[in-house]
């Protein structure tokens, strides 16, 4: 059973700016090789300083997944 | 990869309040199972291509603070969101980005963009690289596949990539 799902109607954003400029079509070359790990940084903060972070958190964040309508997998 | 994108996601030292993944497939294909303790929304954009139009669905539709914008054939490591977090909250930082490495070969595929002002070509800085570099921040022409942003600043965003071509300073995190 899945996420229950919500057709988005507003179409007009489809003549928008650009914002962000990434290259498609470049980008979904890597994508096929199977590419495209995110890290922050090579040696990751310990234990007790997320602990330490997550103790103090002042915004809430959201994560906005793209899901290029090119390829289906 | 949707699947693993989101499950990373969970295991992450700091756990998003809200995932939002914008479908742009026309076909609606995006039906991700169900992850306890993950709060994910689905929304059938069928934008296609339009990337930068799905980027703003996702703004629109998003509640928090700080918006990340990533896309699905990502992983990220488990401490990658608290760290983009962290970073804005320096009141001088309007955007985070991480360095983006090629699979789990620990080579930089891309931690940014060089853009010619002559030509207009573009390059990802440090891409095929190994090492990262000693200064904490460097510019990038333009932002990264993958940012942290705080909601309140995305229109001001638009509004400089509409009329500046200047280069943002990111920081390495």
């Amino acid at each position: 059973m899945g996420y229950p799902t919500t057709d988005y109607e507003d179409r007009t954003a489809t003549t928008e700016h650009p914002v962000a400029g990434i290259r498609h079509g470049r980008h979904s070359g890597k994508q096929a090789a199977g590419l495209g790990i995110v890290r922050v940084a090579k040696e990751l903060p310990q234990a007790d300083e997320l602990q330490e972070f997550n103790g103090q958190t002042l915004a809430t964040v959201a994560v906005i997944i793209l899901r290029s309508g090119a390829r289906k997998c | 990869m949707l699947m693993s994108l989101l499950m990373s996601l969970r295991l992450g030292a700091r756990v998003p309040d809200e995932v939002i993944v914008v479908d742009n497939d026309p076909e609606g294909s995006a039906n991700p199972s169900e992850i306890a303790g993950l709060h994910v929304r689905v929304f059938h954009a069928g934008l296609g291509i339009n990337l930068s139009g799905a980027r703003n669905v996702g703004w629109r539709l998003a509640h928090a603070d700080v918006c990340v914008f990533i896309d699905d054939d990502n992983e990220v490591d488990p401490g990658a969101v608290a760290e983009l977090e962290r970073a804005l909250s320096d009141p001088d930082i309007g955007l985070a980005g991480p360095v983006i490495f090629a699979g789990d070969s620990g080579t930089v595929w891309c931690a940014g963009i060089s853009r010619s002002p002559w030509t207009g070509q573009t390059r990802c800085i440090l891409g095929g690289k190994s090492t990262m570099p000693a200064e904490p921040t460097w510019h990038t022409d333009d932002m990264p596949d993958a940012f942290a942003i705080p909601e309140t600043f995305w229109i001001k965003l638009t509004a400089l990539t509409r009329s500046d071509s200047r280069s943002i300073t990111t920081r390495q995190i």
